[in-house]
């Protein structure tokens, strides 16, 4: 195993955690999240708690491990620390979210999975929809950008 | 293949992330292996247009092994 230094992170500071995820505060041996999500997007936002199952092939497919492709050569690694210690002032972070982690200190091993499926469902076929060319007005530039004010 | 790392001093001020999603990670500090994966699926089927439907639900409910 490799010699691992001390973090030192004096503040921090994570306004949402969700969906299988982690903040770790210390040194750990493994981390393994696992989220499976299903993204439904719907005309009419009608939405009942006990629908949906994770019945779809998304979430059965396996996902291949790296060191089962990787080629066989033999690998040493050394690693030599100068210093003891990893220091970072502040961080600010706004949001983790499925299988996502944020550790201020050390592991051994991780291995994070996440799976979503994405359904669209609507009542009237999008694709024939009419396009009111009104809405559309390539002269003053994308629509993200505010119109300019007049000094 | 040799492959010899030499950490030296590292000092970082202020770090700002938006955001960490789908399997993915933020660490300060050391590691030995990481093996992340994530997947979205949105297959042609998966594009309904017709009359309002909730999703099929099972019953069984599964059991999953989360000790290795």
């Amino acid at each position: 195993m490799i010699e691992s230094r001390v973090s030192v992170v004096p503040w921090f500071k994570i306004l949402g955690v969700s969906i299988a995820s982690v903040v770790l505060v210390g040194d750990s041996v493994k981390i393994k999240p696992k989220s499976k999500a299903l993204a439904v997007h719907r005309q009419i936002a009608l939405f009942d708690a006990y629908e949906g199952s994770f019945d779809y092939p998304a979430f059965k497919k396996e996902i291949g491990e790296v060191e089962k492709e990787l080629p066989e050569e033999p690998f040493e690694m050394t690693t030599v620390q100068e210093t003891g210690t990893i220091n970072v002032r502040d961080v600010y972070i706004y949001a983790l979210s499925s299988s996502a982690i944020y550790q201020v200190g050390s592991t051994r091993k991780i291995d994070a999975e996440s799976r979503v499926m994405h359904i669209r469902q609507f009542v009237t076929n999008p694709e024939s929809a009419v396009i009111d060319k009104n809405l559309i007005n390539l002269e003053n530039g994308p629509a993200t950008n505010p119109p300019k004010k007049k000094a | 293949m040799n492959f010899q790392v030499v950490n030296k001093e590292l000092c970082v001020g202020s770090v700002r992330v938006v955001g960490v999603t789908s399997s993915s990670i933020f660490i300060i500090g050391d590691t030995e292996t990481i093996n992340l994966s994530s997947t979205f699926d949105t297959p042609a089927e998966s594009f309904i247009v017709g009359p309002f439907m909730t999703l099929p639900s099972d019953e069984t409910e599964e059991e999953e092994d989360y000790n290795d």
